[in-house]
């Protein structure tokens, strides 16, 4: 009994320190966050970073592991913690949490975007520092007004350093992609019109394509739930959010417009006829890529990495595969209108920030301006020269190592080692290292070439809100957002009679989407203004 | 509760006369005295209570303000019950309750029995071998995560998916399940009882060694058969347990774990598969409209915490057993 009381009394000890040295960890690296700032001297500035996400490679674990980052550090005298989130929802348990790395990116979707987070003091205002220690990025904003007019909020203030594409052609990398091949051999030319798209799908379903015998061919495949639907909005002038109405140049929300009536009567024709992937609603890339390997897809709307990667996949199985890119369908509206929102923006409404607990923000707008100047810039498209690229003739091109990898490993794969010219943060894009990747082969230059001259009427460009009315349009979109994307496929998959139409519209309005349309043109006004 | 503070008290009586408060103290100090290494060990359950359960429920005050990260929880502007007004004015108010609601009644219906069943029914096993694998298999399951699992069903529901060659062989017509909003709640609701029903009878057979033998012993002398047997000795042996099961089930009405949720659910099911919890996961974490899902997560769980009060209410009123 004196035993077991004895024992009793160790546990609860051992327990309750376990508990204390727990609790004193904790706040001892609070206290060691705190207490770092001020640091100078010899000794490099740490800078935390949180990135745009997991770097996704075979041969990098980490941002730190990238070549050029390793170099920016060199050169700029910094340490950079990365902090690598899996996917967007951390950003915001990261800022509920109360606790903010020096240089975050924000992505664009953040509920009233990096101007809310301005006026919620999360991030500065930057223009200042800009004017003192960031001369590239400076440098930029004054050549180019526009770029300035995207990045500024209504009140003059920058805060966000971006990736930059100064040549829009490189933003033309998604629209409609069509088999040539299943097009030459049921006889047809390339899709122009709603209808010859209609004419094509129809001719795919029916006439075996892939000759294997089996009616189980899928004109319309879908990557991501409806994506490939949404693509057709355009014909009818629309598109699946807010827009510029052709006609009258006013903001309006595309699935709120009486055309979207027609664009649904003509998927719902589509639908019954089987020419759309009846499974399009709940469907993954994985799933596509199982069906496209199959040779069973005809067409979709999709970005222009897939005329290569689908080509080197189906190369074996279909030799004379070819996947090409169209421009986007004209239908009642005559136009081939675009739905590439970044056609019009050189900066995406994403951007890197400096939070308001950095501990040296002067530091961090070094460091972003050098990323965003150009021997940044040059690293992070480009790599190291004499290993990831060379010069020739004043002309740089990647290395085999990239390029014809030894190991195996695709080019895109193969490039993190180095470089990242596809996806950035704060960097000025070079057109030809994207090139390099995503138009190797003809058919994407043509892709390219067609998406980038279709006509760009619709799209928006970076529209900014105030807290106020970021709170509002969330709280009016949220609704309405569910309810337009759970309509559409009622509509389409026949649950809904499209007779209902006017029902939809009279619920939206009950939504308040008016208003919502309301607070977009007051923005866009300001954006005109700007 | 009362009923034992009066027993206490009498006992207490005779050795020290004084007010029942008085007398109370004395007792507790001594029994605190005698029992003082066990109420240190109470102390860290109790603890843990308080610094992770009770002192975090300050943060509820944000269903009450206007939360900004950057304000904090204390500076932010109180907006009194606009997010509860905003939320019971939702144009989704009745759907998400009617779905979270019919999800968990399809559960108590056909998910809370599985297990009983399951283990009366092993209770009946003679095989010792025979009744430990089926343990084992029936167990299995509870160790995948739901993440697999509902890779699982997606894979198997879709057109070319193992469902639809099953229903292929019987002449029906593929088509990819989980886009059947009339579906969803099946769905669920069976992949659910599949994987917990094994797990869920562990408690039950635990309860079931605990019947007196010779109450079997008993009932054989007065001719009961096995039928019988079970009807009249088992089921009322386990009973206690299951309605204490049952009453903590109706507290739980209103939740509907919303990681099954989104993992199944498309906008093409929103219409039966949209429930409470994943409306705000929704709202609060991808939208970060914090506030917002607080207060409906506050009234989820006032709800929850009326129905627990009135099952168990309903309970010590109808058979005598109750959680408090």
């Amino acid at each position: 009994m004196k035993r077991t009381a004895w024992m009793k009394a160790s546990l609860t000890a051992a327990i309750g320190a376990a508990v204390l040295v727990g609790c004193s960890g904790g706040s001892g690296t609070t206290n060691d966050t705190q207490g770092a700032g001020g640091e100078s001297g010899d000794k490099p500035v740490e800078i935390s970073f949180f990135t745009n996400g997991k770097v996704n490679s075979k041969v990098i674990k980490s941002y730190s592991d990238m070549e050029s980052f390793k170099e920016i550090e060199k050169r700029t005298g910094t340490k950079i913690n990365f902090m690598e989130a899996a996917d967007d929802k951390q950003f915001n348990i990261m800022l509920a949490s109360g606790t903010y790395p020096d240089v975050m990116y924000v992505r664009g979707s953040y509920p009233g975007g990096i101007a809310k987070l301005v006026e919620d003091g999360v991030v500065i205002r930057l223009n200042e520092l800009i004017d003192q220690h960031a001369p590239n990025f400076k440098k930029i904003l004054e050549e180019n007004p526009e770029v300035k007019r995207q990045i500024a909020l209504d009140d003059g203030t920058i805060a966000k350093f971006p990736e930059l594409a100064l040549d829009l052609r490189r933003n033309a990398w998604s629209g409609h992609l069509i088999r040539q091949d299943w097009l030459d051999k049921v006889g047809l030319p390339a899709p122009v019109t709603i209808d010859d798209w209609y004419t094509a799908l129809k001719a795919f379903k029916e006439k075996d394509p892939n000759g294997n015998g089996a009616a189980d061919e899928i004109p319309l495949g879908d990557q991501t739930g409806a994506g490939s639907l949404n693509s057709f909005t355009g014909a009818f002038g629309l598109l699946n959010g807010f827009q510029v109405h052709p006609a009258t140049g006013k903001i309006t929300f595309g699935p709120y417009e009486a055309a979207y009536k027609d664009y649904l009567t003509a998927m719902r024709k589509w639908y019954e006829e089987g020419l759309i992937d009846p499974e399009f609603a709940a469907i993954d890339k994985k799933a596509f890529e199982a069906k496209f390997s199959n040779n069973t897809i005809g067409a979709y709307g999709g970005t222009i990495t897939g005329i290569n990667t689908y080509k080197e996949l189906l190369a074996s199985t279909v030799p004379d595969f070819n996947l090409i890119g169209v421009s986007p369908p004209v239908g009642p509206a005559g136009k081939p209108y675009s739905q590439s929102t970044r056609l019009v923006q050189n900066v995406p409404l994403d951007g890197v920030v400096v939070s308001s607990q950095a501990k040296d923000p002067v530091a961090a707008v070094k460091l972003l301006d050098f990323m965003i100047g150009p021997e940044g810039s040059l690293l992070q498209n480009w790599g190291i020269e004499g290993k990831s690229y060379t010069v020739v003739d004043g002309k740089k091109k990647f290395t085999d190592e990239i390029m014809n990898n030894p190991d195996g490993l695709l080019p895109w794969e193969a490039v993190y080692k180095y470089a990242h010219p596809t996806n950035g943060m704060a960097q000025n894009f070079d057109f030809d290292a994207w090139a390099a990747f995503e138009l190797k082969q003809p058919a994407q230059k043509v892709a390219n070439e067609l998406w980038f001259n279709a006509d760009s009427t619709l799209l928006l460009p970076p529209l900014l809100f105030k807290g106020d009315e970021s709170q509002q349009i969330s709280s009016i979109m949220s609704e309405v957002d569910t309810y337009v994307q759970e309509m559409r496929l009622k509509f389409v998959m026949g649950n809904e009679p499209i007779e209902q139409f006017g029902k939809y519209t009279e619920t939206l309005n009950k939504m308040n989407i008016e208003e919502a349309i309301k607070i977009y043109q007051a923005a866009y006004d300001r954006y005109q203004a700007k | 509760m009362s009923e034992t503070t009066v027993s206490l008290q009498g006992k207490q009586a005779p050795a020290k006369r004084g007010s029942g408060l008085s007398g109370y103290m004395a007792m507790l100090k001594k029994d605190f005295f005698k029992n003082k290494y066990l109420y240190v060990l109470a102390l860290f359950g109790l603890a843990y209570y308080l610094i992770f359960c009770y002192v975090p429920m300050y943060g509820v005050i944000i269903a009450f303000k206007n939360y900004a990260p950057t304000k904090g929880i204390m500076g932010s502007p109180w907006v009194g019950l606009d997010h509860f007004t905003g939320f019971f004015q939702s144009f989704y108010f009745w759907r998400l309750l009617r779905n979270t609601l019919l999800i968990n009644v399809y559960e108590l219906i056909f998910a809370f029995p599985a297990p009983i069943i399951l283990a009366l029914l092993l209770n009946e096993v003679r095989k010792a071998f025979f009744k430990r694998m089926v343990q084992t298999v029936t167990y299995l399951p509870h160790f995948v995560s739901i993440v697999v699992i509902c890779g699982m069903i997606v894979d198997f529901s879709r057109l070319t998916g193992l469902f639809n060659q099953i229903i292929g062989l019987f002449g029906g017509e593929a088509a990819n399940l989980l886009l059947d909003p009339s579906l969803f709640r099946t769905i669920f609701v069976a992949s659910g009882i599949w994987q917990g029903v094994g797990w869920g009878s562990i408690i039950y057979l635990a309860a079931l060694t605990s019947i007196d033998t010779q109450l079997y012993d008993a009932a054989t002398v007065d001719g009961a058969n096995r039928w019988k047997q079970m009807w009249h000795v088992t089921l009322p042996g386990i009973m206690p347990t299951i309605v204490i099961l049952l009453i903590l089930q109706f507290g739980g009405m209103m939740n509907v774990g919303f990681e099954k949720i989104i993992l199944l659910y498309n906008s093409q099911t929103y219409e039966t598969a949209d429930v409470i919890s994943s409306f705000v996961y929704r709202r609060g974490l991808l939208e970060a409209n914090y506030s917002y899902s607080t207060a409906v997560s506050l009234f989820n769980s006032i709800v929850n915490f009326l129905l627990l009060i009135m099952a168990n209410r309903l309970s010590r009123k109808i058979n005598d057993t109750s959680l408090w």
